[in-house]
């Protein structure tokens, strides 16, 4: 590594706009969840106005917490480590100011567009069909900053870290511009070029890699450099990060069609997702061990450090959860699991225990020194968040695993002469207890996050710009 | 069956792959590349020297750009 000094500091500007609208969009974005959660447990929640019934504003938390607060969490974590780790300031202020205001543009077309029903009805992509180019544009410019970044890079090796976060770039715009391929007929309506089992299956290879590259390859970058950071040792086996990077890559992307089981598409692809499925496991389980095998020698630093322990607990829920997932993709265990709350659950344990906990963790290292400030305004709040978070993220997913067993039982249950035991009503009241613990749960895990939010405006306040700038030397 | 072949056929080559780029690597280019992370920070990497034994080549600190004064402490 080189050791040559060029006096230019790192450009961490936008990191700060990043990190800062990060903690804004949990905010909101799990605000809405809370409160889309009240209207499955109250209907009166939905104030009986179109813009505010579930249809709409579920979308809406959907693609607030997605590409508002975990875009913009991987957006400034990818911008901060890329600078560090290549020894490069960011290719172009101008343009990476461009990818800040042009992805917020992007969240704010969101915010209005959903609620007033403009929506293309396909998950976690109902941006329509201008929204969706201007994204086109906005991800092409951060392709742009990131790589040419790596390309003027300092360092002999690219670190393992900016693989992730590029593999993560790469792919979304594939996956984006292909699930969007779409005929407009007016600036806010578009039909899409697939039709039938098609269009279900390029939705759900969409869909699936939104969770497996955009909630999971990016925030893996993540790990790679804020674990190793925060324990204060490297990684436990580089080799091994290199096979979890190649062989995460080359499986994920097949496992969609697990979300069709036992629908109009082929048999042998459902089958096909199945296997990939399982087989992915292999590689998860191998970057989680890599993460959490990194604390070895040094797991007393969970006594003191929340950051760590977010970091580490984020990890056992990353296991967790991809342990949970290809088991549920099992076609007898999915005959159980598809369409009740299981998969609700399944999703927040990745969502709120992986997702949103690696982020704190990242958060709360990065804001200090990106701000000049030694640590933030208050570590008990951190302990605090950290708490809330826990307990929140255990009530979600332990309400939506007993409802979603529950609804598979009652709705598969028949009489002898072949009708069905129990009526829909019947399971969605025996749901009742099941919805209002999660909202509980989801109620403490936004008083985390408006603690932090709390936390991180006490510490920016006092933040110092100029001891922020005087740290951001270059190797 | 072809589908079968197809997917062995997959896994063998990935392993093969990844194998091949590792090939290339010695233990001294790994060790480098894990301790990329700390390489900008002197006091950081004195740590993980002690802690780990291993020698990295941190950096010294350089006088930053003069920045433009910014909007508030927000900089937003």
């Amino acid at each position: 590594m080189s050791t040559a000094l060029n006096g230019q500091a790192y450009n961490y500007k936008v990191v700060r706009q990043f990190a800062i609208m990060t903690v804004v969009w949990g905010v909101v974005g799990m605000a809405m969840g809370v409160w889309i959660a009240s209207q499955l447990a109250w209907p009166q929640m939905n104030l009986d106005l179109p813009w505010t019934t579930f249809g709409r504003l579920r979308p809406l938390h959907t693609s607030l917490v997605i590409f508002g607060f975990a875009g913009s969490a991987q957006f400034a974590a990818s911008y901060y480590a890329v600078q560090r780790t290549c020894g490069v300031r960011l290719y172009s202020d101008k343009l990476a100011a461009f990818t800040f205001w042009g992805w917020q543009s992007v969240i704010v077309i969101m915010l209005v567009t959903l609620p007033l029903g403009y929506t293309t009805t396909k998950e976690y992509a109902e941006i329509e069909f201008t929204g969706a180019v201007w994204l086109t544009v906005v991800w092409v410019a951060y392709a742009i900053v990131f790589f040419t970044t790596v390309v003027r890079r300092k360092s002999k090796h690219i670190y393992v870290g900016n693989w992730f976060f590029g593999a993560f770039i790469l792919v979304i715009a594939m996956l984006h511009v292909v699930n969007h391929l779409a005929i407009p007929v007016d600036w806010f309506k578009s039909y899409p070029v697939y039709s039938g089992a098609t269009d279900a299956m390029v939705q759900w290879w969409y869909g699936h890699n939104a969770v497996g590259f955009f909630l999971t390859t990016g925030f893996l970058g993540m790990m790679y450099y804020f674990v190793p950071k925060q324990v204060g040792k490297p990684i436990y086996s580089y080799r091994l990060s290199i096979v979890h990077f190649w062989a995460l890559i080359t499986l994920y992307i097949w496992a969609g069609p697990h979300h069709l089981h036992y629908t109009a598409l082929p048999d042998w692809a459902q089958s096909l997702g199945m296997a990939m499925s399982i087989i992915l496991l292999a590689p998860s389980w191998g970057g989680m061990i890599n993460g959490m095998m990194t604390l070895s020698g040094a797991w007393h630093k969970l006594r003191t450090d929340p950051i760590l322990r977010f970091l580490v607990l984020s990890l056992a829920f990353y296991g967790m959860s991809t342990f949970e997932g290809p088991m549920m993709a099992i076609k007898t265990v999915n005959a159980l699991s598809h369409y009740t709350d299981w998969t609700i659950g399944h999703v927040h344990a990745g969502a709120l225990g992986w997702v949103a906990m690696i982020t704190f963790g990242a958060l709360y290292h990065m804001i200090p020194k990106i701000f000049g400030r030694e640590q933030m305004y208050s570590t008990s709040l951190i302990n605090l968040h950290f708490w809330l978070a826990t307990i929140g993220t255990v009530l979600y997913i332990a309400s939506m695993w007993v409802n979603g067993i529950t609804q598979g039982l009652m709705w598969r249950a028949i009489n002898d002469d072949g009708t069905l035991t129990y009526s829909f009503v019947e399971s969605l009241q025996a749901s009742h207890p099941g919805f209002v613990v999660r909202l509980v749960g989801g109620l403490f895990f936004l008083c985390g996050m408006l603690l932090m939010a709390w936390n991180v405006w006490r510490t920016v306040r006092a933040g110092n710009l100029k001891q922020a700038e005087l740290t951001a030397h270059i190797a | 069956m072809l589908d079968i072949a197809l997917n062995s056929a997959a896994v063998i080559s990935l392993y093969f792959a990844v194998g091949w780029c590792l090939k290339q690597k010695t233990e001294n280019d790994l060790d480098d590349a894990s301790l990329i992370p700390f390489a900008d920070d002197p006091e950081v990497a004195r740590r993980v020297e002690l802690a780990t034994g291993k020698t990295i080549n941190a950096v010294q600190t350089a006088e930053p750009e003069l920045r433009k004064p910014g909007w508030g402490t927000l900089d937003l």
